[in-house]
């Protein structure tokens, strides 16, 4: 035999196997002969009368593969999660609560302890009722020092939460109380009006009975993690979905309409989503920014289906304080009169943001980004910016540092550039935009060699005190190298009043000073249009017809129409 | 001969422990650690100090260097790769469940990207300079220079969008094979066809190809078993790395169709500081590299009888 034969005969076998496995599948058989009937999903919902067929009610919508499905561990790692858990109260569109896991709540006479009495009849989808002593076990183990949450902080409010966590205090000195089988409370060190949105947003049981067989890894097995909300979790395939179904013994106010949510796994970066949108392979909840905006806009059926919001989120130039040359507000003041932020959000990013003077983001309760006072701080002014910067010794950008500005994961790339661009013309300065990875971008701050960045902040749950606070948590200050006794003083007289004008007057003092002594230089909040098919109806929307900020009722009433 | 093999395999261990040292203090030296700031957003936080001690306690990353290192070596050997820092779950288990896409999609590409490429090659040497010369150029240098990224994300918009054909990426339905498998072969075509009609055009002006043709054999069998015989040793010398790189995938490949392979893991695994992702990817795709080369030696014998290795004439 020739010797060279094997070679062609290996290839000749790879290219038969190729060539089967790529034989095209027949496409899925056509639905045909419909009659008007009545569609009533597993979950129990009578749909609309222009509903698909059940076998067509499945909504597909795409997300990063998560670690686990604890969801009192660490959030961020967990997976997209609302499918699949019920947390006591439901936000809706207005910003209104509804009842969900717990039917009623009071806040005790000195405003620190939260009562809730749960509804009786809920049960893990494992057929195992959901009761108080499920709620009580997760807050305790959510601050359990071994567990070591990196999310803990975010219920060191609670009385004894910080101390709990960090080993010093019992568990029983922790305010979380339980009182029957179906009451517990939660007390807070001082009277915190918003802990609603707080604990709704990232707080849900955990099945005890799992946990104490499992252990942690309950949370890595659908067969070991039944959920409490109107969906279980069916399957996951690793770096392909996760599959979620009706829970067949959920009894509660929001009932599956979909017989099967999708949760399709993308790549942390790389994947096109606009166009698995536009291919048809996921329904909806794809947000898109920058130039996928514009191209969704100028596309006639993509702006149809486009719900189009200003972010939560707010776009700064951080400086650190620390060293010179922005240890000098003069430095800072002229930065932020030298960014031309209309241009930058009309032209640079064409109409994807809008221009920012203060800290909060557009429509967030208590922002007042028109007030004349907060604009005139960071006002865009040329002539005035090089006038401080001649004060504060760089007439011209003459002597001073070539500096880096940082931008991470490939976020604000374009903005640094223009910004950049913009602080050389009208101050002479010279800095080099540079785009790392977080590891790296996190170092350099914690070292003190990142002097400037582009950053931004986002809300985690929708309270002023969540974007104020961050300027005087331990962590921030160390970085920025700033804390000031009146900044502080005022977030603290305002963070346990109810909200109310004299609250928002308190926070519009503090956003004020960020922006007079230049703390960040305020840019822009970005915008964002979330896609969802035309054929994906009974969205719950606001009044005016957009998603609404955080909005927890979203899904629960849609469904896929005939199409 | 065997002694040759085993010989090498000593190598191919010494190998793998020096690179397992450079790569565990290299990953240790790089700035930021994987639990510096909050996993997977994007907001600046910082982990509570008392709660990042735990996390390194957990994970053994408080031990001097060189005890992580002998810990993570006596654990290796034992077939005990650690446990990944972002997916939680061990990286044996990792890796056997994503290599499987990877190396379907690597060897589907070659089945039909290197019969290609050669064929392009054979073609455009035995007309040279001639239109289908030309021809096979320009497919050649277009396949060639076009980042695969483009050619993926042109292939979607095309097939996905617009025809509505074929799905956008996933894995697992054979439907979803076919775009990142043509995408993936066209990236292979352009230098197997170049390298393939620089050795045939040589190989067609020798001397023993002219005695071929004197015998009067069929011009086939001048091309296939003269000609194409000896111009095939540069290819095997090209074909080596190349099968490892198609097994090992491709980062743009699989993040733009979403396949769940190795391919994008190890850029990933970086980013995301998750070192024992980052030691067993490297560790495996070194000994893959070395492999391939020994592999690549043995068969240079097949081809080129001239070629003895590991003894004497």
């Amino acid at each position: 035999m020739n010797r060279f034969t094997p070679l062609i005969a290996l290839l000749a076998v790879l290219i038969v196997v190729t060539a089967a496995g790529c034989a095209p599948v027949a496409p899925a058989s056509e639905m045909a002969g419909e009659e008007m009937m009545e569609v009533v999903s597993t979950g129990g919902v009578t749909l609309p009368d222009d509903a698909a067929p059940l076998d067509q009610q499945v909504f597909r919508s795409a997300g990063i593969e998560g670690k686990h499905f604890d969801t009192m561990r660490n959030e961020y790692e967990g997976f997209a999660y609302e499918a699949t858990i019920e947390q006591l109260a439901k936000m809706g569109p207005e910003g209104d609560w509804h009842p969900a896991a717990a039917d009623s709540w009071e806040l005790s006479e000195d405003g620190r302890t939260w009562t809730f009495h749960l509804r009786q009849d809920a049960m893990w989808s494992d057929g195992t009722p959901v009761t108080a002593e499920d709620w009580v076990y997760s807050f305790r183990r959510y601050l359990n020092p071994e567990m070591a949450n990196v999310y803990a902080w975010f219920l060191f409010d609670l009385e004894n939460g910080e101390a709990y966590n960090k080993g010093e205090v019992d568990v029983e000195e922790l305010g979380v109380e339980l009182i029957d089988e179906y009451t517990f409370s939660l007390t807070t060190k001082v009277p915190i009006p918003y802990y609603m949105f707080k604990i709704n947003w990232h707080a849900a049981p955990v099945p005890r009975h799992m946990v104490e067989e499992h252990g942690d890894d309950w949370a890595n097995d659908p067969a070991t993690a039944p959920s409490n909300g109107p969906y279980r979790i069916a399957e996951w395939n690793r770096g392909k979905n996760v599959i979620f179904t009706p829970n067949p013994y959920y009894t509660g106010n929001y009932p599956a309409t979909f017989e099967q949510r999708i949760q399709v796994i993308i790549p942390e970066v790389g994947a096109p989503l606009l166009q698995m949108y536009q291919a048809g392979d996921i329904d909806g909840g794809v947000g898109v920014t920058g130039d996928d905006l514009v191209q969704v806009l100028a596309d006639p059926q993509l702006s149809q289906e486009a719900y189009i919001s200003v972010m939560n989120r707010g776009v700064y130039i951080y400086m650190n304080q620390r060293t010179p040359p922005f240890d000098n507000m003069l430095v800072r003041k002229a930065f932020a009169h030298a960014v031309d932020r209309t241009a930058l959000c009309d032209n640079v990013m064409r109409g994807t943001c809008i221009p920012a003077h203060g800290f909060l983001p557009k429509d967030f309760p208590c922002e007042r980004n028109d007030d004349p006072e907060l604009i005139a701080y960071q006002k865009y002014d040329p002539e005035m910016a090089a006038d401080l910067m001649a004060q504060a010794g760089y007439p011209g950008g003459e002597g001073f540092p070539e500096l880096t500005i940082f931008t991470k994961e490939g976020e604000f790339i374009r903005e640094a550039e223009a910004i950049q661009r913009m602080l050389a013309d009208n101050l002479g300065v010279k800095l080099t935009p540079q785009n790392v990875e977080r590891a790296f971008y996190v170092d350099q701050m914690r070292n003190g060699e990142l002097k400037v960045a582009l950053n931004r902040w986002g809300a985690d749950f929708i309270d002023p005190s969540n974007f104020v606070d961050w300027w005087d948590d331990p962590a921030a200050s160390y970085f920025t190298g700033w804390t000031d006794e009146e900044y502080r003083n005022l977030i603290d007289t305002a963070r346990p009043m109810a909200m109310s004008t004299e609250r928002c007057d308190l926070y519009h003092e503090a956003l004020k000073i960020l922006a007079r002594d230049a703390i960040g230089v305020f840019v822009m909040n970005p915008v964002q249009a979330v896609l969802y098919k035309d054929y994906v109806s009974g969205l719950t929307l606001t009044d005016d017809g957009t998603l609404g900020v955080y909005n927890m009722m979203l899904l629960d009433s849609a469904y896929i129409t005939e199409n | 001969m065997t002694r040759y093999v085993l010989g090498r395999f000593a190598g191919i261990i010494g190998v793998l422990f020096i690179v397992s040292i450079m790569i565990f203090l290299m990953i240790h030296t790089i700035p930021g650690g994987p639990f510096d700031a909050m996993p997977t957003t994007s907001e600046f936080r910082e982990i509570p100090e008392h709660i990042r001690e735990k996390l390194m306690a957990k994970y053994g990353l408080d031990k001097p260097l060189y005890v992580q290192y002998f810990r993570y070596m006596w654990a290796a050997l034992r077939g005990d790769f650690g446990i990944s820092f972002r997916y939680g779950e061990p990286v044996t288990d990792f890796i056997s469940r994503s290599w499987p896409a990877t190396a379907q999609l690597g060897l589907s590409a070659m089945a039909i990207g290197i019969p290609i490429g050669i064929g392009l090659g054979i073609l455009a040497a035995l007309r040279p300079n001639t239109w289908l010369d030309y021809l096979t150029n320009v497919v050649v240098i277009t396949t060639f220079v076009t980042p695969v990224f483009v050619i993926a994300i042109m292939s979607i918009i095309i097939f996905a969008v617009i025809l509505k054909w074929l799905p956008s990426g996933g894995w697992g339905e054979p439907k979803q094979w076919i775009l990142p498998t043509f995408v993936y072969a066209v990236g292979q075509i352009g230098g197997m066809a170049r390298f393939t009609r620089a050795s045939m055009v040589d190989a067609m002006q020798a001397e023993y190809v002219r005695t071929a043709r004197a015998k009067g054999l069929r011009e086939s069998a001048v091309v296939m078993r003269h000609a194409f015989r000896s111009a095939s040793l540069p290819l095997v010398t090209l074909l080596g790395p190349m099968v490892i790189n198609l097994l090992l995938g491709s980062f743009f490949i699989e993040a733009i169709f979403r396949i769940p392979g190795i391919g994008g893991q190890i850029t990933l695994a970086l980013y995301n500081r998750d070192y024992p992702v980052i030691m067993a990817l490297i560790l495996l795709w070194t000994f893959a590299i070395a492999i391939a080369y020994l592999v690549t030696d043995l068969l240079y014998g097949v081809v080129d009888p001239r070629i003895r290795v590991g003894g004497t004439m």
